[in-house]
């Protein structure tokens, strides 16, 4: 591999990384299959350099690549989830298409507006929120801290995250519709 | 952080799989708002290069891999003969050193030391993450590092006493823990190997350890007979780059007469926002059994093994 190519990978592993870290986590909940999946694409990646097309997006060629593995992933488990369903995966792909239309040079610019909406919570489920998800407590600790049932926790979760993804639509960071997913 | 159903209605009737798929995506936003520091995004990009490395070692032919092996060794040696060529020359004949640390069985015994903040945070208080963190060093306190060559084992014990190996056979890497037998990560894959957000401590790899400090390491000093432990062979290294995330400084101990590493100590060992030193010493050289490495299947043991499934 010459020289350049190194150059362009080492440049384009930088600013994809996160983006391909965002998008194996909206598809498996185990960190550490998260970890060998993002190494794994990334290693490949390497090893398919050559084959990339350059007038094509490299994050849409990487997470094609991705894409591939966590199908493999699925495909030997007994148990798969409903979320790994192909139409999910494909309306995680396309919504990954409109964030990345949007304005700012990295992933997290690009989604930026996600602070907006947390400021925008009611008081106790942008505290769950962000119990969960920056301090890491579990559902039991919140609960205790919080004064309030598990189960209403877990509720609070993820109505917290509909929530957000409402937030996310009416500023046009995720489609309103399965039509619109799929432009 | 445990998983949750992200969506409110998990009736298959009534998925929705763009609200669900949208769902997901909030979910994977918000971790990575709150974890994917630039440092820790640094990091992952430092281990796709270091596995990259790794798994271009891989080949289909044996005789390459045993002549990738050698040409290996022999630029340790070559690196570090070159190193300890020094006006001292005390440190000439390494590459035996080097050789036997290769074929011996040998067991160390980690320590960590002195924990200090690198940036103190507000009110000093600790965060969650610095909790986690100081949670994952004080599991390597005390761990266990059997090493074979470029072979090993670590042994640690979690707060509620249960026992977890993480290993490298020179080939496969594996893991296993309280419930589940051992796992293998995948050649190239490095993530299993070594405790979750320690990846890129470089000490369970000893050989890999003493490669880097060829590369980016200078010898500061070099001496024999120091504090008490007469007889061995001193040095230390001083990184070469201030930036790169490794020990500012490793000191080494090794006996010249059968080439054992007896102790080596990282100074500054930045991990997240602290700072450890960590100590490596050798306990004992008991031939450790010759399948002590090797992954294998559930429910065999290799003799003297404890029962950790």
């Amino acid at each position: 591999m010459d020289r350049n190519s190194k150059d362009l990978f080492a440049v384009l592993v930088s600013e994809n990384s996160s983006m391909l870290l965002a998008y194996i986590r909206a598809s498996i909940d185990d960190q550490s299959i998260v970890d060998d999946i993002y190494q794994e694409t990334m290693v490949t990646a390497w090893r398919k350099l050559a084959d990339y097309d350059r007038s094509r997006p490299f994050a849409r060629w990487l997470r094609g690549i991705a894409h591939k593995l966590i199908l493999s992933y699925y495909s030997k488990q007994k148990k798969k989830p409903i979320y790994c369903e192909e139409t999910v995966l494909t309306h995680i792909e396309n919504e990954m298409i409109i964030v990345e239309s949007k304005t700012g040079d990295t992933w997290e610019d690009k989604t930026e507006v996600l602070e907006k909406c947390i400021n925008k919570l009611p008081e106790n489920f942008r505290m769950t929120i962000q119990l969960h998800y920056k301090e890491e407590h579990k559902t039991e600790e919140i609960a205790e801290i919080m004064e309030a049932s598990r189960e209403a926790v877990k509720k609070r979760l993820q109505r917290a995250r509909a929530m957000l993804a409402e937030c996310l639509k009416r500023n046009r960071l995720f489609s309103d519709s399965v039509e619109a997913s799929g432009k | 952080m445990e998983n949750e159903n992200i969506q409110d209605n998990t009736n298959p009737e009534d998925f929705d799989s763009l609200h669900e798929a949208q769902l997901r995506l909030v979910h994977a936003m918000l971790i990575s708002r709150y974890h994917d520091t630039p440092e820790s995004v640094s990091r992952r990009v430092d281990n796709v290069y270091l596995s990259i490395k790794h798994s271009s070692g891989i080949w289909h032919h044996t005789w390459l891999k045993v002549a990738t092996s050698m040409a290996a060794g022999l630029l340790i040696i070559i690196g570090l003969s070159f190193l300890f060529s020094n006006p001292d020359n005390v440190y000439a004949d390494f590459d035996n050193i080097m050789k036997r640390f290769s074929t011996c069985d040998q067991t160390y015994e980690i320590t960590i030391h002195k924990i200090q903040n690198i940036d103190s945070n507000e009110n000093n208080k600790p965060t969650r993450l610095d909790i986690r963190n100081i949670k994952t060093m004080r599991e390597i306190n005390g761990a266990t590092l059997y090493v074979r060559g470029n072979q090993y084992v670590l042994e640690r014990t979690l707060k509620d006493g249960t026992l977890i190996y993480n290993g490298f056979d020179g080939t496969n890497k594996w893991r296993s823990d309280k419930a589940e037998p051992r796992k293998f990560s995948k050649p190239g894959s490095i993530h299993r190997v070594v405790p979750e957000g320690v990846t890129d401590l470089l000490f369970v790899d000893i050989g890999e350890l003493l490669n880097v400090m060829c590369n980016k390491y200078k010898v500061t000093r070099g001496r024999d007979n120091i504090g008490n432990m007469t007889g061995l062979y001193y040095v230390a290294f001083k990184k070469n780059i201030p930036a790169l995330r490794l020990p500012e400084r490793i000191d080494l101990w090794v006996d010249p007469d059968n080439g054992q590493i007896k102790k080596l100590f990282c100074i500054n060992v930045s991990f997240e926002t602290k700072k450890y030193n960590m100590v490596i010493t050798l306990k004992n050289t008991d031939q450790l059994p010759p399948d002590w490495f090797c992954h294998r299947l559930p429910d065999t043991k290799s003799e003297g093994e404890l029962d950790i499934n």
